[in-house]
């Protein structure tokens, strides 16, 4: 992609599109809205293909990344946020977090989801899906922000260690 | 600082980092190789999890047409542009440039840029020209301008060529250069995450793999720091295989549970400390490491194990993971590699046992041999770092004590004659491997000696009394 080639493209969009759109779609109600922001993480990622460095992870985790910013984006230009954590706030349910169940066929991820903590998913999900900084996630949380980096912390340590595992 | 730079990293990959922050946190990903490692697993971790949580997207083949076309077409513009239009600007700012040098390196009289004409009216000269030539005070030059012989055009052309040819030839080796550091990289990867699945000198291996500038350069920084690299949790390495399980090749499967008493904080990164490293245990003999990094002869590794109550001096002959040996002791087991070897990684063993060269600041070698860890004996691999205060112990086949019992980590300072208390191995460790870090206070000498004894559960002793279960320099 970084050279220009068109194929390129086509063939990074049809390997990543699928899942870049599952993850867009979790954090937007919205289908034309999901839509866009793939297509425009597509051509962020295109323009910026020679900033990439492989070094700084993989090449679908960067793409994940500038889907994910582009739609925190959207996120908070509109209405929706403050409609979402007014959800969060007010919901007991979603307060005391009910992990999404993860369809089956994937038995890695599930195995590693399974492995996180309740809390540990609940950082993660408002931090990564919600945009949400710590001292947020410590207010829907109900519990000191450092609580909250610890929940980060040990959930990506558990994460790298069962990545490396299945490695 | 480990609870820092995870919250900075999910800052800078959330893009919440103001721009000032956004520039140091780059600034360190470039200088630290190990803090840009620690970024890339922080990155992938966090996508990984992402995409675990959010299912996969099942898109219409319609939809992902349109899409893909859509994209196409916003992307047109750039990938219309030939590759020769790219350098158009660039040429053009050169060649303006190399004009303007020609101007002034040719002699006056050789101007060709506009063919100026000097003179002003009534055929004066005008400018600087027209102050020389009043000082040489003829006054009467004619305002005419000499042609250099030579065509400036065409040579300003070959320039041009030339700068061209010279760009490309730059912008070819800086991918090979690229596409050759990267696949060197994923080369050591790869060879690392199999050196930490070799028993003793495993992870010491996969360190000096990964750490290639600090191995470069000669100093011992890397151990401290990568050894960071490998922690599970802070303060403890992850516990090793059961005794009698073969180490799986596949890379680390390792399940630390607990962190150990008395951790020092993780080596820190980039720091220009010195470490110490030598082995400690049943199998090694001749190998001593004095304070400071030097190393010396004379003194003798000794174990005891459990129930014995007289040390015991190991023999020669059965090799242990990385021992140091002072320049004038002959390895009692043939070694492989070479000290001296450095830079060389094409395999776990050559790098293990180049990995010391020169590095402790003394001219010790260390020696990588195959059947490291493959005895039931207790030994380990240790490592201290002077200017943080700071060890890092290796353990491996530690025996399982009774529930009463625990094991205590003692460390005699050079120039003391008493070991001193460092704190309780974790209990999770006993009839296992694992390691750990300890800590010791500000100012304290390099150990001298390091010893591990049985001591009772829950009493804090003040000098060792229980039995001795490893002990060496």
């Amino acid at each position: 992609m970084a050279a220009g080639e068109a194929e390129a493209l086509q063939e990074f969009h049809a390997l990543h599109a699928g899942r870049v759109h599952g993850v867009v779609a979790r954090m937007l109600a919205d289908r034309e809205e999901v839509r866009e922001v793939v297509q425009d993480a597509f051509v962020k990622a295109w323009r910026q293909a020679r900033t990439y460095r492989e070094d700084r992870g993989e090449a679908v985790s960067w793409l994940l990344f500038i889907a994910r910013n582009a739609a925190i984006d959207r996120l908070r230009q509109g209405a929706r946020r403050r409609t979402l954590l007014s959800l969060l706030a007010s919901d007991p349910d979603l307060r005391e977090s009910s992990p999404p169940v993860v369809p089956g066929g994937r038995e890695f991820l599930e195995h590693l989801l399974a492995d996180l903590s309740p809390a540990q998913r609940q950082a993660l999900d408002l931090a990564f899906f919600s945009g949400c900084s710590q001292a947020e996630i410590a207010q829907r949380m109900q519990t000191p922000i450092g609580n909250v980096k610890n929940h980060l912390r040990r959930g990506l340590l558990k994460l790298r260690q069962l990545t490396l595992r299945h490695d | 600082m480990i609870d820092d730079f995870t919250t900075e990293a999910l800052a800078y990959l959330f893009d919440e980092l103001d721009p000032k922050r956004r520039g140091e946190f780059e600034a360190l990903l470039e200088r630290d190789s190990v803090a840009a490692a620690g970024f890339k697993a922080c990155a992938d971790a966090v996508a990984l999890y992402a995409l675990a949580e959010a299912p996969e997207s099942t898109l219409e083949e319609s939809e992902r047409g349109a899409m893909i076309a859509a994209i196409l077409r916003a992307t047109a513009a750039r990938r219309r542009v030939p590759g020769w239009r790219r350098y158009f600007w660039p040429m053009v700012a050169a060649a303006l440039l190399v004009a303007n040098v020609a101007q002034w390196a040719l002699r006056p009289g050789e101007r060709w840029l506009g063919r100026r004409d000097l003179t002003g009216r009534g055929g004066q000269k005008s400018g600087l020209a027209g102050l020389a030539a009043g000082a040489g005070g003829t006054g009467k030059t004619e305002g005419t301008t000499v042609v250099s012989p030579r065509d400036p055009g065409r040579e300003l052309a070959k320039e041009l060529s030339r700068l061209a040819a010279l760009r490309l030839e730059y912008a070819r080796l800086q991918g090979s250069r690229d596409a050759v550091n990267a696949e060197y990289r994923q080369i050591l990867q790869q060879l690392a995450t199999q050196a930490l699945a070799i028993p003793a000198s495993g992870r010491i291996v996969a360190m000096e793999l990964v750490d290639g500038a600090s191995y470069a350069s000669g100093d011992r920084t890397g151990l401290m720091d990568l050894s960071n690299t490998v922690l599970t949790k802070p303060g403890v390495i992850a516990a090793g295989p059961p005794i009698g399980t073969k180490p799986s090749t596949s890379g680390p499967t390792n399940t630390p549970t607990a962190p150990v008493a008395n951790n020092g904080s993780t080596a820190a990164s980039g720091s220009s400390s010195t470490a110490t490293t030598t082995s400690v245990g049943a199998a090694t003999t001749g190998a001593t490491v004095a304070a400071n990094g030097a190393v010396v002869s004379g003194a003798s590794i000794i174990t005891q194990s459990l129930g014995d109550s007289t040390p015991v001096e190991v023999t020669a002959g059965a090799p242990t993971g990385n021992t140091v040996t002072s320049p004038d002791t002959t390895p009692a087991s043939p070694t492989t590699g070479s000290a001296g070897s450095a830079g060389s990684a094409g395999s776990a063993e050559t790098a293990g046992s180049s990995g010391s060269a020169g590095s402790t600041g003394s001219s010790g070698s260390i020696q990588s041999t195959e059947s490291a860890g493959s005895t039931d004996t207790p030994y380990a691999v240790s490592l201290f770092d002077q200017t943080q205060d700071q060890g890092y112990l290796d353990l491996y086949n530690l025996p399982q004590v009774a529930s009463d019992q625990s094991l205590q980590l003692w460390v005699e300072p050079a120039g003391s004659q008493s070991f001193q208390n460092v704190g309780e191995i974790p209990a999770q460790f006993y009839g296992e491997s694992g390691g750990v870090y300890y800590k010791l206070p500000a100012g304290t000498a390099t150990p001298a000696q390091i010893m591990i004894t049985v001591e009772s559960r829950g009493a804090t002793p003040a000098a060792p009394t229980g039995a001795v279960v490893l002990r060496g320099p």
